[in-house]
Formats: structure tokens, C-alpha cells, sequence
């Protein structure tokens, strides 16, 4: 009794201690159950309502136009388009992304594309061809002629944070109902009926796993592998498959069926391309098939429901057969399931499956992804970039693109085989070479390569080093000097002006400075025009001095050099360092009638909801008079003709063209810049360091330090290699001369009229005014003409 | 030349009420004149594109470069300047000889009162147009639109007198003058 109402007692004025602990543990458990409910319940909202994946923002290439007379290389063409994921077919393309090549035609089915201010639909093309020429354009199946159409922009490069992952993303109309119903018949047929978690399916395959001793089925729901890709490290513990039942829970509650289907769609690892992993339906059906995911047959659905599981074991690229028997396991699960007929599924297991990848997303253009990288950051963030799925289009032409590639790789193999000392082992230590090719009328950008190798080196020689041009730069002391009147007699400048070519002292930073030619020879009273095509050194300090450096410097300004240029007389022999790009700026001014174009890599920014953020249209401004540009430019024709560039003749490229070589004294740089009217390429080549000290007496002497190489040995044969093939589409053009100018039958040696005495003329160019009015032979104070005549009629000569 | 002559009176006389007589002058003859064409704001006829240009030279890339500046016209009639920009470029990039585009290029960027750019453009208009003497007033009459916009009323004066000279029936070129003259203090 006495015991009963100790008892009684105790629990009127509390529990006992034991009971008392047990509800404070409760209590915190509930607690703490509570807290890391709401904690995973935030994590769920946080991500569904949130941004759910990041889509890296695209860069890509210009559109190619396609026109009747365009020259066609079927190389070229067919290598567009399988970077642009069209597939040959043998019959008439019936499908979007599909093409046909017969011996006089090519029929492709143009791709649909979001341009930033219009959607094209694409249409089945075809391309009559001759002779390698595209004849006639029709657009098919009216048969209607066309004069103009394009190929859609490439894509170059994408922005990927560190986890590297591509994604198109579909909402879930978007999809055909065969691929929805092929994924639910294979990875959660009772997806409809159950609240994230599936316990008969759990039940299953633990049984099945007990029988086999191993685990060989898994029984998570969709909604599981959902959860466990969006929120979960990958290990395989009981804590993380609990989290994994707790939120997949969680998000049935909060989400309905279709939200958490279409999140999963979009969210599955469906395998590898290249270095970049391929996510979500939408970017599957691009990798696999070429096509948009609303664009699927049963038998691609299958392919892609049965890769869920394991994407890189049953991809048709790695085994055709697995494939095939993980295709056919879908195929019949969706038989006995009732989604497809009999018939649907003898039909679709018929079906081909693809069995090339479409080319691998590696890096192409680097140099000039980095470029168009680093602008692109000066107004968005690396996180907007790598997240918000922007797309940015460019003026890169991908053919140009890898064309230069090809002949800077080759070119600097070919001068490493042929000249023993340029070879280095080390790699970061090899010869170096950029080439940029511009469009003069426009500035766009359409090829960039920035150094040899992106992977070893990505420094761009293009755009960031900065090296002196040597004789490259001798064209702005003479556009300089053709708008100035010359100091001896008041006349202007013009390419039959009289120059000396004799030895000359100059006082620089307090030392003498005595310029030589490259021969070490003098040759006296030389044209302008024969001192520009041999790239006489010292006639050009002269012309220099007496046209003034603050000119000099104005001009090449104007033409786009931004780079400081020191005020010294060596100043005209190139010794002031420039970029690549401000030197091709500048040349691409003389090609374009004295307009200097802002060079120009992007030309829209659209946002992921396809908002035109920024379009960058072409910049010009007046550098030189269009007179002034086509005298330097016919000047420049005969660096070409006859001068230090000759050797490009006989290269293969035969189109009228203008440029010069460039050397620096010590030889360290070679350079050619040279143009046609619608393409200019400049080129250099050489090393970014001197090369090592010799170590020892033997080896000194035998190993010049830099390249030893003129601009006409080591650049101009990579141009060539290069312009040969970019300038080969294009129908035949020539430079079109302004208003006032004249030409004149000179003579090259006095620069006069040519005369009875000095036959060897040569056709020149002048301003309007400024051609010279005495013939050659004739004297000074002669009448001329009759009485010249009259004169030699008593001549004892 | 008249203008040449006309302006150099101008000069010589430096006299505002001149200018203004002859401006109004130059208005009553032009609307008299024989123009040839009809003109909207810009002198540009709204004609089918090609047909306004069969004078040039015709090769595939030429003609695709003026289908494209086709679509850049149609879309700068209707107010759609950055997308005609877009076309005026990728037709100067075919075919840099091509006058009209850089001639309706010059027309966008008026309008987007980028003046200069205008300007530069139209440099390029004028150096392919020296033989078709309507063309060439219209671009002229643009060139002078630029200047007024500007505030370079000389210069502007000077590109109406030009367009005259090239077409005197170019009834913009002689409202550009009266109204320089009506903005005379």
C-alpha cells in the first residue's frame, strides 16, 4: 500500500525520472524530425521554383549563304553540314536534317533555327551544280528558283561551369506520347499510381536481387532518380537512399505528376559527347538523331527510353547490338503493356538505328572563343554566362575557321622540316605562328588562330602580343606621304615621285643611326613605287623624315593603330610593336577604299527567352581618302607583281591581289598581310622567345637566335596555303577604282610620261592633277612635241 | 557647274536673304520640273526592289546581295531598323559594290541618328553611283539631312545644291534648302 502510494505520489508531482527523459527525447525527436523535414522540404522548393538547371550560353558561327555562280568545294560544303548534324539519306530528303547528293545535285532539307529577329521553318533546297559551281537554287516542292539562301550558324563553343552539362530543355507537350509512355513502360510503369516512393516495386526487386545474389534491379521510382540527380551525391549509402525516399516523397506532395515528369525529362544523363555531357531528352534527341525531341519516331523513343539506365552501355556509337537488344526490350514492354500495337512494334524494331555521332563538341576556335569570351564578360558575369543559356552569334566563318587552322599547323611543320634550326623540342618553346582573316567591307571577324596549339599555349598572338612589323609597316609612311606634297619641288607625292635611296644619318635618342637596306646596297634615285615593292629601308626613312613622323603616326592612327607608337626614325622600318588584329585593321582600310572598320566579332546577344540583348552593328570611319586607298592599294599590287611577294604567284594564288611582306631587322618576325577585294589574311610567324643560349662553343653559331626567315619564306607561303582555298567560292573581282584617278604610261626608272626614248613603260596610277607632265627624254625647258621633234631631227645622237 | 557657280556667289554676296530667294526659286522650278520619279521621304520610289536597279552588272552573289537588301528595305518601310541593318550587312558582305545597300544602310542609320556612321556610308553610295545622276541626288539629299541633323547647316546647304545639280527636279533637295533658309535667324 505504502508502495502504491509512493508510486501514486510520484506521479501526481511528476513522472518519474525515467518517463520525464523519455519525453524530452521524444520531444527533441520530433524536433529534430521536423527540422530535417523542413530543411529537405526547402531544398525541394528551392530548387523546383528556383532556376532548375543551368544552361550555358552558346556561341555561335555566321550563317553561310548559299548563291547561284558560287564556287563549290563538295568537301568543304558536306563538312558544313555535318557539323551542322544533317545526315545523308539515299532517297529525297523528306525530313528536316537530312541531304541527298547525286552526281549534279544536292538536296538538303534546311534545318528549322531560332535567328535572333526571325524563325526560319527550313525547306527542302536543292543545288543544281556544274563544273563545281552551283547553277541554279530551287526550292522544293513548289520548284521554285531562289537566289539566295543560307545554312544555319554552327555551333562553336558553350559557356559550361565545371560540370560541363547540355541541355536543350523540352516542356513535356513537346515530346511525342510514345517517348513518354517508353520511359514510364521501363523505369516506372507505376509512376501514375504511386506517392514518390513505390513499395510494391521496392518489394520486387529486392526479391529478385535476393534470388540472383546480386543486385541487378533497382526498384526506384522516377521521381526517386529525379531527386536523386537534382539534390544527392552519387554514393551508394542507406542514409542517402533514405534522403533519397524522404524528398522524393516531399516533391509528390508539393508537385503534381506532369511538373515532376517533365523536371525529369529534362534533367536524365543520357550519355557523353566528348567532354560534354549530354542531359535531358531535348539534347538527346539532338545527339542521337539530329532532330528536335518533338520531331522522335516510336523506334528512336525506344532507343532513348532503354539508354536511361545506362547510357554509355546501350549508345548505338559504343555497341550496335546491346542497342538494338536494349531497344527491343523497350519495344516489348510497351507491347505488354498496351501502348503500341502489334504492328507499331514490328514496324519500329525494323527501324535503322544511327550509328555516328555527330562531330564531338571539342574546342573549336579557341583563340577566338576567348576573344569573343572576353568581351562578352565586360558586360555579363560568369555565372549569367555559364547559366542563363544566352546565345551569342558571331561573324566567325567555321570553313575559314578551320582552314586557317590547318594552314598554320601545316605551314609551321613544313618550315620546321625544311630549316633544321627552327625545330624545338620543347613544346612550349616551338615555332608560333597567328593568321586573322577579315571581311575589309565589314571588319567581321571570320577566322582567327591565335598560336599553334591551344592546349599547350593560350596566349593569342592574334590580339595580345605584341611584336614589332618591320617592314609591314612601311604602307603608312607612304599613304602618309601620297596626301602630302613632296619637299623638293612642292609636288605631291605619287608613285612616279623620285626618291633617294642613298645613305643617310639620323640622330636617335642622341646616337647616330645609319639605316641599311636588306642587299647592304644603295640604288640611288629609286620611284616610290620601286621603293615599296623591294622594300627599300633606307628611301623610306627619307620619305619619313621629309614627310614628317607626327604624320606618319596620325596616319597609321587613322588606320587603326592603337598601340603607342615611339616617335624615333626607326620608327619607319617597323620597330614599334603592334598587334596582329591592329595591324590587319589597318591594311583592312586600304582594301576598303579608306574606311576603316571596327574589326567585329559578335554581332547579337539574345537572352534564353530569345531577347535581342545587344546587337553591334558596323563601325566606319574615314582613314584615308578612297583616291589615296586605291593608289596605295595599286601600289601594293606590285609588291605582289613584282616585288617582295612575287613568290605568291607562283604559291597558286592568281587572283588580283594586294600586300606586303614584313621583316624585322633582326629577323625575328616574318609577316604578310595581303587582300583581295572582299578577304584580307595577315599572318606571322615566329618565336615567342628567343631561342635557348648555346651551351657550348660547337653549338654556338650554328643556331640563329630567331627565325632567320624573311615575311616571303615563312609567312607569305602559309597566306597563300590559306587565301587559295577561302577566296575559292567567290567569283573573279578586281579593285574598282574611285573617281579621279587617272593612269599613265610611265617610265619606271625617271617616273615620267613614257616617251620614244624610254619605251619600257608601266601603266600608274594618280590623283587626278598630280600625274607628271614631262615625258622621259624630253628636257626641262623643251616646248615639247613638235618641237622635240624638230629638235631630234638635227640630234647627233 | 551651276552649283559651283551658285555657291560661290553665295560667298561672294554673304548674304542670308540670297540663299533664301534662291531656295524658294529652286523649290518653284522643282515643282515644276519633270521629276522622274515618284518621291517619298528619301526619293526612294516604291517600286518591286530589282527593278530599280537593272542597271547593274548581274552575277549570283550580286543578286543575292540585293535580295538581301530587298528584305532590308522592306523591313526599314516598316520601322524595323535594327533587322534591316542585319540584311544590309550580310549584302555588303556578299557583294561590297553593291550602291543601294550602302545607300539604304546610310538611310537606317539617319534614322537611328547615327549621323556619322550615315555619312561614311553614304561616302561609300557616292563613289559606286557617279554615273546614274538620281541616285546620286538622292544620296546627296541624305548627305544633306545628316549635316542638318548635325547642326552643320554650310555643309547641308552644300549637299542640296549638289543634289540639284544632279537632279533638278529633286523637289527634297530644294525643301532641304527652304528649309535652311527658314531656320535663318
Amino acid at each position: 500500500m505504502v508502495g502504491f502510494l509512493k508510486r501514486r505520489k510520484a506521479g501526481r508531482r511528476g513522472r518519474p525520472k525515467r518517463s520525464r527523459a523519455g519525453r524530452w527525447i521524444g520531444a527533441g525527436l520530433v524536433l529534430v524530425s521536423t527540422l530535417y523535414l523542413a530543411v529537405l522540404y526547402v531544398t525541394v522548393v528551392d530548387r523546383f521554383e528556383g532556376k532548375r538547371w543551368k544552361i550555358p550560353s552558346k556561341i555561335y558561327s555566321d550563317s553561310h549563304i548559299l548563291y547561284p555562280g558560287q564556287g563549290l568545294d563538295d568537301a568543304h560544303l558536306l563538312s558544313r553540314l555535318r557539323r551542322l548534324g544533317y545526315r545523308p539519306a539515299s532517297v529525297v530528303p523528306a525530313r528536316p536534317g537530312t541531304f541527298r547528293r547525286s552526281e549534279e545535285a544536292l538536296e538538303i532539307f534546311l534545318h528549322p533555327f531560332s535567328y535572333p529577329d526571325h524563325e526560319f521553318e527550313g525547306f527542302l533546297l536543292r543545288l543544281q551544280l556544274k563544273d563545281g559551281q552551283i547553277r541554279r537554287m530551287t526550292r522544293l516542292p513548289e520548284g521554285r528558283e531562289i537566289f539566295m539562301a543560307e545554312l544555319e550558324p554552327e555551333l562553336v563553343a558553350a559557356f559550361f561551369d565545371e560540370a560541363w552539362e547540355e541541355r536543350d530543355l523540352v516542356r513535356l507537350d513537346e515530346p511525342p506520347r510514345v517517348l513518354i509512355d517508353a520511359i514510364l513502360a521501363v523505369e516506372d510503369s507505376r509512376f501514375y499510381h504511386h506517392f514518390g516512393v513505390d513499395p510494391k516495386a521496392v518489394a520486387r526487386a529486392l526479391w529478385v536481387n535476393l534470388k540472383r545474389g546480386a543486385v541487378v534491379q533497382g526498384g526506384s521510382t522516377l521521381t526517386q532518380q529525379l531527386v536523386k540527380n537534382f539534390f544527392l551525391t552519387p554514393e551508394k549509402t542507406l542514409t542517402r537512399k533514405f534522403n533519397e525516399m524522404v524528398m522524393a516523397v516531399l516533391v509528390e506532395m508539393r508537385y503534381s505528376k506532369d511538373e515532376i515528369l517533365e523536371a525529369y525529362l529534362n534533367e536524365i544523363y543520357m550519355g557523353q559527347n566528348g567532354a560534354m555531357g549530354v542531359y535531358g531528352l531535348g539534347q538527346a534527341a539532338r545527339f542521337y538523331f539530329g532532330k528536335e525531341a518533338g520531331k522522335l519516331t516510336l523506334s528512336e523513343s525506344a532507343l532513348l527510353a532503354g539508354l536511361i539506365k545506362s547510357p554509355n552501355q546501350y549508345s548505338p556509337f559504343h555497341d550496335l547490338e546491346k542497342a538494338r537488344s536494349r531497344r527491343e526490350a523497350v519495344l516489348n514492354r510497351m507491347l505488354e503493356m498496351g501502348y503500341i500495337s502489334s504492328v507499331q512494334y514490328r514496324e519500329a524494331r525494323k527501324s535503322s538505328l544511327p550509328k555516328t555521332p555527330p562531330a564531338r563538341q571539342g574546342l573549336a576556335a579557341p583563340y577566338f572563343v576567348d576573344f569573343v569570351r572576353k568581351q562578352l564578360t565586360e558586360h555579363y558575369s560568369h555565372k549569367v554566362l555559364t547559366s542563363e543559356g544566352m546565345r551569342i552569334f558571331t561573324t566567325l566563318d567555321m570553313q575559314q575557321q578551320l582552314l586557317a587552322e590547318e594552314s598554320v599547323a601545316k605551314g609551321l611543320e613544313r618550315l620546321e622540316a625544311r630549316f633544321s634550326h627552327l625545330r624545338r623540342e620543347e613544346p612550349s618553346h616551338k615555332l608560333q605562328g597567328s593568321l586573322i582573316s577579315l571581311e575589309p567591307q565589314t571588319g567581321f571577324i571570320k577566322a582567327m588562330v591565335g598560336g599553334r596549339d591551344y592546349q599547350i599555349s593560350q596566349f593569342n598572338r592574334a590580339t595580345q602580343a605584341r611584336r614589332q612589323p618591320g617592314s609591314l609597316f612601311k604602307p603608312f609612311i607612304y599613304a602618309a606621304a601620297l596626301s602630302r606634297p613632296t619637299m623638293t619641288d612642292g609636288a605631291f607625292y605619287t608613285a612616279a615621285s623620285l626618291v633617294r635611296d642613298e645613305p643617310i644619318t639620323l640622330d636617335s635618342g642622341g646616337r647616330p643611326w645609319n639605316p641599311q637596306n636588306y642587299d647592304r646596297t644603295f640604288h640611288g634615285a629609286v620611284t616610290l613605287r620601286t621603293a615599296l615593292e623591294q622594300s627599300l629601308n633606307v628611301a623610306t626613312v627619307r620619305i619619313a623624315q621629309e614627310v614628317g613622323l607626327d604624320q606618319v603616326v596620325g596616319t597609321a592612327q587613322a588606320m587603326g593603330i592603337q598601340t603607342p607608337l615611339k616617335k624615333v626614325p626607326s620608327l619607319a622600318l617597323g620597330t614599334s610593336e603592334v598587334t596582329a588584329l591592329e595591324m590587319a585593321t589597318a591594311y583592312a582600310a586600304i582594301a576598303n577604299g579608306g574606311m576603316r572598320m571596327e574589326p567585329l566579332a559578335i554581332k547579337e546577344v539574345v537572352d534564353g527567352s530569345g531577347r535581342i540583348l545587344e546587337r553591334r552593328a558596323i563601325k566606319m570611319t574615314k582613314a584615308l581618302t578612297s583616291q589615296q586607298a586605291y593608289l596605295l592599294t595599286y601600289l601594293l599590287q606590285g609588291v605582289v607583281d613584282h616585288g617582295t611577294a612575287k613568290a605568291v604567284r607562283r604559291l597558286g594564288f592568281d587572283r588580283p591581289m594586294a600586300g606586303k611582306t614584313g621583316t624585322t631587322s633582326d629577323y625575328r618576325d616574318a609577316w604578310f598581310a595581303g587582300f583581295t577585294p572582299e578577304l584580307l589574311a595577315l599572318v606571322w610567324v615566329g618565336f615567342d622567345l628567343p631561342a635557348p643560349t648555346a651551351s657550348s662553343s660547337e653549338e654556338q653559331g650554328s643556331q640563329p637566335e630567331g627565325l632567320g626567315l624573311s615575311g616571303a619564306q615563312a609567312a607569305l607561303p602559309i597566306w597563300a596555303d590559306f587565301m587559295k582555298q577561302a577566296t575559292a567560292p567567290l567569283g573573279p573581282g578586281d579593285f574598282l577604282a574611285p573617281p579621279q584617278i587617272v593612269f599613265k604610261n610611265i617610265d619606271p626608272q625617271t617616273g615620267l610620261l613614257a616617251g620614244r626614248d624610254c619605251p619600257a613603260a608601266i601603266r600608274e596610277a594618280f590623283l587626278q592633277g598630280t600625274e607628271p607632265q614631262r615625258t622621259c627624254g624630253e628636257s626641262e625647258n623643251s616646248g615639247g612635241g613638235l618641237f622635240e621633234w624638230f629638235q631630234n631631227l638635227f640630234s647627233t645622237q | 557647274m551651276v552649283s559651283e557657280f551658285v555657291f560661290d556667289t553665295i560667298r561672294r554676296v554673304g548674304s542670308h536673304l540670297l540663299l533664301g530667294i534662291l531656295g524658294l526659286s529652286l523649290t518653284v522650278v522643282a515643282g515644276c520640273a519633270d521629276s522622274q520619279r515618284q518621291e517619298n521621304t528619301f526619293g526612294v520610289p516604291d517600286l518591286p526592289f530589282s527593278d530599280s536597279f537593272g542597271e547593274l552588272p548581274r552575277d549570283g552573289r550580286r543578286e543575292a546581295s540585293l535580295q538581301l537588301t530587298a528584305e532590308g528595305y522592306t523591313l526599314l518601310r516598316s520601322g524595323n531598323l535594327d533587322e534591316s541593318i542585319s540584311r544590309f550587312q550580310k549584302a555588303i558582305s556578299l557583294s561590297p559594290t553593291n550602291p543601294f545597300t550602302y545607300y539604304f544602310f546610310g538611310e537606317a542609320r539617319y534614322l537611328k541618328k547615327e549621323y556619322e556612321q550615315s555619312l561614311a556610308l553614304l561616302e561609300r553610295a557616292e563613289m559606286l553611283l557617279q554615273d546614274d545622276p538620281v541616285w546620286l541626288s538622292r544620296v546627296y539629299v541624305l548627305r544633306g539631312r545628316d549635316f542638318e541633323a548635325l547642326a552643320w547647316e554650310e555643309d547641308a546647304a552644300h549637299a542640296y545644291l549638289k543634289a540639284l545639280a544632279q537632279d533638278p527636279g529633286n523637289q527634297e533637295a530644294a525643301g532641304g534648302l527652304a528649309r535652311l533658309f527658314a531656320a535663318q535667324p
